[in-house]
């Protein structure tokens, strides 16, 4: 980190919080939207995967 | 064909105002609300006291009143259709798909326009009496009524026309209608509003806003003609 | 179906490293720009020196508003007083001088010159831009996407452009729901308030009742065929919003910044690209998970059928 960084890092900030909420909502939307998506993705194939199984049973016995 | 799709559309409206005329089902409704809508005004500036200017914010006032008249007078036009199975009939018969969309919304435009002009004199009465108006450029007022409400009839008439078959039908339309009129509505009040003050200064604003208002006029009116097609057919 | 969620995955993971980076580069790389500038350090409780400051005043009047500062008065004829300044009004100056306190009674200036320190005050709001901007982006061109596949369908009726449709303008909301989120935000550091009726922000807000208003009418049409239609017609005649929210800014004055070319520079625009790249790969990883999840659906009900008969 730079020299004027620093200094500017270690001035008190008022702004910091929006800062902070904003990222904090961004990154929380998306990690939170693209985890139930993965979660509803993985339930799916599961099901998926029990049912085509039973169809193939079913056209193995016919 | 020229002269027969005009045949039709004639036809169509006068379908509309025979039976109108009939009923006065239309313009009652509406007339009542906006003028229901009146008594809410005032209800809501008693407090105001007398200070403010009445003027400043009659154009507000008179476009909030005429666009939800409209919403319920689109809702009713297009119900009545659905229920007594008129459109369905049209759709049969060998009528041309953007007719019905011109016949729709102009039946549509004069019942709107109708109430405007019952509402403006009524409107003037009750809160604009003995402020000082230019009668010059309130002759401008016409222009960008007629510009307004071809606007809402018209992107009105197809919204109505998709709000009729849902489930939500009056909720739907006012979601629909209200985001999408929002240029339309912002330039029409500036153009009243510069109407009302009148002046120089005044007449240029009203030019600024019908110039806004007819170009979504303009673009609006060719999607919706263009797309009425896919939703009378749906 | 396979295909499609390593599509995805690669995408998701492409866009999380690029984000990621662009996020520290933002931070630990990229400078804070000075929010304008204040005159005197109290003004605001973060502040960094700029320099000296000096400015002429040709009126008596004007010097009121620098009360407490070091100034060069020369009367007009021709007597020169330096000194801090302790009042000024129309009717008379004080000026604390080496030898004494000064009053000016009526003061006639020849002219006065005001010295004092420039402060900068870091704008730490900046750095929302870096993710506000590209997520913005996002949501119009995937808007754009969205468009586009309702033009499809109403051309082709083919029930495939239908889906990708509605999966756009899914990821459309979840972009202009972050959008507006950081905007706010945003708004609060940079403007001082939540929320402001502004050009660009109230055309984004309409978008935003758009989109909405498009999934209000969908969920509140129970024909299949006849919500692919209507669906497709609303977003076409929404879509005509876009343009106008992109543009509205450069056309009429707002207070909304615009970025302009070479406005921004080094590791800044480095960052800023970096982070636009990433949020690209991000939104299509959305599109393709949200798609992946619709085929698999698809695929469980004819399982079930094939079960049932």
């Amino acid at each position: 980190m730079n020299p004027t960084l620093e200094e500017v890092y270690s001035l008190v900030l008022t702004q910091w919080p929006l800062v902070a909420g904003a990222y904090g909502l961004l990154w929380a939307g998306m990690v939170v939207y693209v985890g139930m998506a993965l979660k509803r993705l993985g339930a799916l194939s599961r099901q998926l995967e029990v049912l085509e199984a039973a169809v193939a049973r079913r056209s193995g016995n016919e | 064909m020229a002269g027969l799709s005009g045949r039709q559309l004639r036809a169509m409206l006068r379908k509309d105002i025979v039976m109108e005329l009939r009923t006065k089902e239309m313009i009652m409704s509406m007339g009542l609300y906006a003028l229901l809508t009146m008594v809410v005004y005032f209800v809501a500036l008693s407090q105001a006291g007398s200070s403010f200017d009445p003027r400043d914010i009659a154009a507000g006032l008179l476009w909030l009143a005429f666009i939800f008249t409209s919403m319920l007078g689109l809702n009713r036009s297009l119900v009545h259709e659905k229920d007594q199975g008129c459109l369905e009939a049209l759709l049969l018969s060998p009528v041309d798909r953007p007719v019905i969309f011109f016949a729709k919304a102009g039946g549509n435009l004069i019942f709107l326009l109708a109430v405007e002009l019952l509402t403006l004199p009524v409107f003037g009465f009750l809160f604009l009496q003995g402020e000082q108006m230019d009668a010059s450029s309130l002759a401008l007022l016409p222009l960008i009524l007629l510009a307004g409400s071809v606007g809402i009839s018209g992107v009105g008439t197809l919204l109505a026309t998709m709000s009729v078959n849902t489930s939500g039908k009056d909720f739907v339309l006012a979601m629909l209608f209200i985001p999408l009129m929002y240029p339309l509505l912002l330039g029409a009040v500036i153009a009243t509003g510069g109407a009302i003050v009148g002046g120089a200064e005044g007449v240029g604003v009203f030019w600024t806003g019908m110039g806004w208002v007819v170009g979504y006029d303009v673009i609006m009116l060719l999607a919706s003609y263009g797309l009425y097609e896919f939703i009378v057919g749906a | 179906m396979k295909s499609l969620t390593t599509k995805a995955m690669i995408a998701l993971v492409l866009g999380g490293v690029l984000t990621l980076g662009a996020f520290l580069g933002a931070f630990l790389w990229a400078g804070v720009p000075d929010f304008g500038f204040v005159r005197t350090a109290e003004q605001v409780d973060s502040v960094r020196y700029r320099g000296p400051f000096e400015q002429t005043i040709d009126e008596a009047r004007y010097l009121g508003n620098y009360v407490g500062y070091r100034v060069e008065v020369v009367g007009d004829g021709g007597q020169t007083f330096r000194g801090e300044l302790t009042s000024a009004d129309e009717d008379s100056l004080t000026l604390e001088t080496d030898s004494g306190a000064v009053t000016i009674v009526a003061p006639a200036l020849e002219s006065a010159t005001v010295f004092g320190s420039e402060y900068g005050r870091p704008d730490w709001g900046q750095k929302i831009f870096y993710f506000h901007v590209p997520v913005a982006e996002i949501s119009f061109i995937v808007f754009a996407f969205a468009a586009f596949y309702a033009v499809r369908f109403l051309m082709t009726r083919n029930r495939e452009y239908d889906t990708k449709q509605r999966v756009s303008m899914e990821v459309t909301l979840v972009f202009v729901g972050l959008t507006m989120a950081t905007g706010i935000l945003w708004t609060k550091a940079a403007w001082g308030v939540w929320w402001d009726w502004e050009p660009r922000l109230t055309t984004y807000f309409i978008l935003t009742l758009l989109v909405v208003a498009y999934f209000v009418l969908r969920n509140s049409v129970e024909d299949e065929e006849r919500r692919a239609v209507y669906g497709a017609v609303f977003s076409i005649l929404a879509f005509i919003d876009v343009p106008i929210s992109f543009f509205i800014t450069r056309l009429i004055p707002s207070n909304h910044p615009v970025i302009e070319r070479g406005g921004l520079e080094g590791p800044m625009l480095i960052s800023f690209i970096v982070a636009q790249i990433g949020m690209i790969a991000l939104g299509y990883a959305i599109y393709q998970l949200r798609m992946g999840e619709v085929q698999l659906r698809d695929r469980i009900e004819q399982a079930k059928t094939l079960l049932e008969r």
